[in-house]
């Protein structure tokens, strides 16, 4: 629903980008329901119990609303008032003539305020490292280890034939859609390419070219499973983030060759004999470092979440398969 | 100047940023390789920080100048701006940094992943919100020092730490929800993003806006309170605090003072005297706020059941007590509360190092208050300590007086600098212009003295418990590389105390410039726009 | 069209704020993430409502800023939704890792009678 707010309120870039995030969002939840129990616990509480939380569900729902009235109110008070003398008339007017794009939007984040951007790949840099080192000494809650009960069900029916592996059944279940998503995998990365290369001046750029690269190789890891994927591996998503962080840095210090501050931008056409001038923005090496970051972040945090299931479905498995399988532990 | 200092201001921004890449690109998770491009960015980063301090009392109007980034003309281009006040809170993070770096050498970067290049980002969002000069852009620096900040909290993992991390994650979210209302609507009333830009244009803000503007203030407010702790947005401080592995503690010591800056010069320059009908918006709260955040503080810390609480609790009382000054909105407090700041962070960050090594070689639980003992005793879980170093002989001495030390400086006793910076805000208080002392500033001296008084009572309680109480006890083996950082803060003090002329003389003129924005508004804008009540020149 | 925007906003406040009281994790994650897009839609309503005014230049010339919805606020808009994608993701992890050191699923601290 947001994402169909911004095409309406003329947001496209933003659009693009909330519907990748989005899909991102909702594997990690994916991945990290797997850790939750099944079902919520309603124990019956005795009656003054039963008051007193109602007593707090009654609080909660009145500053909800409270809250949600306050904010409602505020923008609709800003909304009717005419706009201020805005910063932002600047960018428009300048974009193309100064900053070598027709994406205003872009050309801000890489450009006029390049800075910013700069801080937000460092924060999804800081957030996968985070990420990766909390899930390292992980122990999963005692009674998400056990493996779960569909995969009990296809292990057992696959250990009771003789000439199936476990495993097997979901391999076979998975063969179509596995198939569909390797076929996927270089269209994707083209698509992803594409927006990253027009970004300067239609919707695209740096973040939704990253995040939608990192969703290719979310399809493999989900269609071959993680030791295929890692097998075929060859640059791991550590060295893509300091390449990225380096590349962005870089082109901000080439600047100072030229005696002109941090991050300035400049831009020219180039001549290809057949295909006519060809626009070349600095900020578009820019917006590979981005590219190059978001990828590297985005995936290290995928992994980390997936080997987690790797890791305990292997012990767990070698447990499950000597002594009866375990309900609940609570 | 040279080409090479004109990029001066934005080095201790771009150095961390290059150290955390280096070591993502080379090191990946190899701890020496990484250690040494860690403390040799921090060295560089204090040697930066001189710099700038120097390069700014030296200038004409104490601001070096604006770092139009991207090269843009100013209101439109993110500027970084360092003037006195930022490059001195740079060179003391860097110190602590340092401190904290070489501290945790001896064994606890070991103990999680990634610890080294997660420390340079915290550096380089540090950094980045003391130099910069635009709200978003400040904004998108808070966010990279809190993420980097939650890694390091959770740093080496654990029920506890993992437990107290999370509200710590919850509250800060809140905040930086918070944070993003208030500039929207700040940029929804005025049009821009810029703090100069902000400061000349808030007087012609139309009247009926005038209520929306404050309103996006108020909410920034309190996103910028949460970060200093204020009571009662506090609770989440000493738990978060006491749990974080003592190194990164100690660093955390200048994360509320992150919050006090921001709040020290968006405040001043916003709403002082020349705001037009907004001048000196919410000085009531932040009077209040702080004096009920060192009461708060200073009940805690007599309450406290270990060491780690009660220096966590001592961090709230110099917020609250800066935060108070700052809403006197005076002059001479003001430049007394700097010095009150720099000393108080010093020890603090002292203290919490010093913690870890007393508490090595004592059961956990020893802290506890005699009349709590059958309640509490048996909580607490060990940490998974490794004997490390070697029984000094003269380590409880050391110990012992490095502990005096940082309990005359918090408690604010002579002959150390804490002494000084109560000294100087009190008087300041209480000297008023016009001959009649407000009530306000009586009652900043009763809750500052009380306060002083609490903190000595508890720190003199533990060390007691420490140091004097049991003759059998086990001497905590420490090494050098870990006491030299306590003994370097300590001796900073001092320093600070012997040279308290000059220095109180910068933070004067440091205070002199905060509380006159047309410099700071000149200097971003260029010569041509001039301070308030003139008209915004076209674009 | 602003009061539609307006009452949207309040609604994903509201039910964001609600699900974030709630006891239990994964209604916490998405009230976080319910308010994220709440305050998204709050940042691009400040640059204030235009429809069918994309800010792409037609043609490689000036722009003329009164054909064009606010930019800026799109940029912020666009950073945010990063930042928040990022936090989110690391407070699941970090609710994952608390649970499985605690045993419990509530984050109130509050755990039903056994």
């Amino acid at each position: 629903m947001t994402c169909i707010s911004f095409v309406w309120l003329s947001a496209p870039d933003l659009a693009l980008t909330q519907l990748v995030v989005e899909t991102v969002t909702t594997v990690l939840l994916l991945l990290g329901l797997r850790w939750l129990p099944k079902r919520v616990q309603e124990s019956g509480h005795a009656n003054t119990k039963g008051r007193i939380l109602r007593w707090y569900r009654l609080r909660d729902f009145a500053l909800a609303v409270a809250t949600g009235l306050c904010l409602a109110v505020l923008a609709y008070t800003v909304m009717i008032r005419s706009a201020p003398d805005s910063i932002s008339g600047f960018f428009v007017e300048n974009a193309y003539i100064k900053g070598g794009g027709t994406n205003i939007v872009n050309v801000i984040l890489v450009d006029f305020r390049a800075f910013d951007t700069f801080g937000e790949i460092a924060v999804l840099g800081i957030v996968s490292l985070t990420v990766f080192a909390l899930l390292r000494r992980f122990r999963p809650a005692a009674e998400s280890m056990p493996v779960p009960e569909q995969q009990r069900a296809q292990d057992l029916y696959d250990n009771a034939i003789a000439t199936r592996q476990p495993g097997d059944t979901v391999r076979s279940a998975m063969a179509t859609p596995a198939l569909m998503m390797t076929v996927l995998f270089p269209i994707i990365v083209i698509a992803a390419l594409y927006l990253l290369l027009r970004g300067h001046d239609l919707p695209g750029g740096g973040f939704v070219a990253g995040v939608m690269m990192a969703v290719a190789f979310i399809l493999q890891y989900m269609a071959h499973g993680t030791i295929w994927v890692e097998e075929r591996l060859r640059v791991l998503p550590i060295r893509w983030m300091g390449t990225g962080l380096i590349v962005a840095g870089a082109i901000g210090c080439a600047a100072w060759l030229f005696d002109r501050p941090f991050l300035t931008s400049s831009f020219s056409y180039l001549d290809v004999p057949w295909i006519g001038p060809v626009p070349l923005a600095s900020a578009m090496l820019f917006d590979i470092g981005i590219f190059a970051m978001v990828i590297g972040a985005t995936v290290l945090m995928l992994i980390a979440i997936a080997h987690q299931s790797l890791r305990s479905t292997r012990t767990a498995r070698t447990r499950s398969s000597d002594e009866p399988s375990r309900t609940e532990a609570t | 100047m040279s080409a090479f200092s004109d990029h001066l201001i934005i080095a201790p921004v771009v150095l961390p940023l290059f150290a955390s890449a280096i070591m993502l690109m080379l090191g990946g998770d190899r701890r020496t390789f990484n250690a040494t491009v860690n403390v040799v960015s921090t060295v560089a980063l204090v040697v930066i920080g001189i710099a700038l301090l120097f390069a700014a009392d030296a200038a004409p109007t104490g601001l070096i100048g604006a770092y139009r980034l991207g090269n843009w003309p100013p209101p439109f281009a993110i500027v970084l701006v360092a003037d006195r006040l930022a490059s001195l809170m740079v060179l003391l993070a860097s110190v602590l940094a340092l401190a904290a770096v070489v501290f945790s050498l001896a064994r606890w970067h070991r103990v999680g992943a990634f610890f080294h290049p997660l420390f340079q980002f915290l550096l380089m969002g540090i950094n980045g919100a003391f130099l910069t000069g635009d709200l978003f852009n400040l904004f998108v620096f808070f966010e990279v020092l809190l993420a980097a900040s939650y890694g390091l909290a959770l740093h080496g993992s654990g029920s506890a730490r993992v437990r107290e991390g999370m509200h710590y994650i919850v509250i800060n979210l809140a905040a930086s929800l918070l944070f993003l209302i208030g500039v929207s609507l700040i940029y929804g009333v005025t049009g821009t993003l810029n703090m100069a830009d902000l400061a000349a244009r808030i007087p012609a803000v139309r009247s009926e806006d005038r209520g929306l503007l404050e309103a996006g203030a108020g909410i920034l407010g309190i996103a910028f309170l949460v970060k200093t702790g204020m009571w009662p947005l506090c609770f989440w401080l000493p738990a978060t605090y006491a749990a974080a592995p003592p190194p990164v503690a100690s660093l955390f010591a200048i994360l509320t003072k992150v919050g006090i800056y921001i709040l020290l010069r968006l405040w001043l320059l916003l709403f002082g005297d020349q705001a037009g009908s907004s001048a000196h918006f919410g000085r009531e709260w932040l009077l209040l706020g702080g004096m009920a955040t060192v009461i708060f503080g200073a009940i805690g810390s007599l309450a406290s059941q270990s060491l780690a609480r009660m220096a966590a609790y001592s961090v709230l009382v110099s917020s609250g007590t800066l935060l108070a000054a700052i809403g006197m909105g005076r002059i001479g407090v003001t430049g007394g509360a700097l010095y009150y700041l720099v000393s108080s962070t010093l020890g603090l960050a002292a203290l919490f190092l010093l913690i870890e090594l007393v508490e090595r070689s004592r059961e956990p639980g020893a802290d506890v208050l005699a009349v709590t003992r059958e309640l509490y005793g048996e909580e607490y879980e060990l940490d998974d300590t490794t004997e490390s170093g070697i029984a000094i002989p003269a380590t409880m001495g050391i110990l012992g007086l490095a502990f005096m030390g940082c309990a005359l400086i918090l408690a604010g006793l002579p002959p150390l600098s804490g002494f000084i910076g109560k000294f100087a805000l009190l008087a300041t208080a209480l000297n008023a212009e016009d001959g009649a002392v407000p009530v306000a500033a009586w009652v900043f001296l009763v809750v500052l003295i009380l306060s002083g008084l609490a903190v000595l009572i508890a720190m003199t309680r533990a060390g007691i418990n420490a140091f004097w109480a049991s003759p059998d006890r086990t001497v905590p083996r420490v090494r050098l590389i870990e006491t030299a950082p306590v003994i370097a803060l300590i001796l900073l003090c001092a320093a600070q105390t012997v040279e308290a002329g000059p220095v109180m003389r910068f933070m004067n003129a440091a205070a002199q410039s905060l509380h006159a924005p047309s410099d700071y508004i000149r200097g971003v804008l260029g010569a041509g726009a001039e301070a308030p009540n003139s008209q915004r020149g076209g674009q | 069209m602003e009061i539609v925007l307006a009452l949207g906003i309040g609604v994903f406040t509201g039910t964001g704020v609600w699900l974030i009281l709630r006891p239990r994790t994964f209604q916490v994650i998405i009230g976080l993430s319910l308010l994220s897009y709440a305050v998204n839609l709050f940042i691009l309503a400040m640059g204030r409502l235009r429809t069918n005014a994309a800010p792409i230049l037609p043609a490689r010339a000036v722009g003329d800023p009164a054909q064009f919805t606010d930019p800026l606020p799109q940029a912020l808009v666009l950073t945010a939704i990063v930042i928040s994608f990022a936090t989110t993701a690391l407070f699941l992890v970090v609710l994952l890792a608390s649970r499985g050191l605690t045993g419990t699923d509530h984050v109130d601290g509050q755990e039903p009678e056994a």
